[in-house]
């Protein structure tokens, strides 16, 4: 539709989408800016500012879903020590998140929601691993399509 | 390609028209600032009933 209204080819369409992509990166920084500045500048607490922390992480879950359904990553160069990274990196972020948010100062209440955080960041990973699989299995099955 | 698209007598805008670009495509690739898709080059290459040796290949400079 957009296309033929613009009148746009190839190279017009890849040229919007390296803008797109671009734009798309720039407001994922711009958000993190505003979060710094929020947290720093206007001295807000985490809890005020949830609605974009709800937006970045959505986003970053879509991101990866739809860049490993759509062969933007392969399974094939995903190593088990990345996956590892990876996981230990969503548990930091979370418990770094909720310790903030709920203000967390004490070590054993902070162990009791690491422990959920750990699981609900393996479950997200196996998610990942399982949408890598079945992106791998489509690109498979259309390339044995006559 | 441009020497193909003047031996028939063709327009960049005609050309592009024919195989669904634009005249700036159409102008980019002339000049080798735009690599196009395999699509593309096919749909010029039969627009201009030519091969894509003759329309695009290049010797190896290296060699």
């Amino acid at each position: 539709m957009i296309k033929k209204k613009f009148n746009m080819d190839e190279r017009n369409i890849n040229i919007a989408r390296k803008v797109l992509s671009r734009l798309y990166i720039a407001t994922i920084w711009m958000i993190v800016v505003d979060i710094f500045y929020r947290t720093f500048a206007l001295r807000q607490r985490p809890d005020q500012y949830e609605d974009l922390a709800i937006i970045m992480t959505v986003n970053v879950f879509l991101l990866l879903g739809f860049l490993l359904y759509y062969g933007g990553l392969t399974l094939d160069k995903i190593k088990p020590l990345k996956v590892i990274l990876f996981y230990i990196g969503f548990v930091v972020l979370g418990t770094i998140f909720t310790a903030l948010k709920y203000r967390i100062t004490d070590f054993q209440a902070l162990i009791g929601k690491v422990v959920i955080i750990a699981s609900i960041c393996a479950i997200m990973v196996a998610l990942f691993l399982i949408i890598a699989y079945l992106g791998k299995r489509r690109v498979e099955k259309e390339i044995s399509e006559e | 390609m441009k020497l193909a698209r003047v031996e028939k007598d063709l327009s960049q805008q005609e050309l592009a028209d024919l195989v669904q670009a634009t005249r700036q495509t159409v102008g980019l690739i002339e000049k080798g600032k735009y690599n196009p898709t395999l699509k593309l080059c096919l749909r010029i290459a039969w627009a201009l009933e030519k091969t894509l040796d003759e329309l695009f290949w290049e010797e190896n400079k290296n060699d």
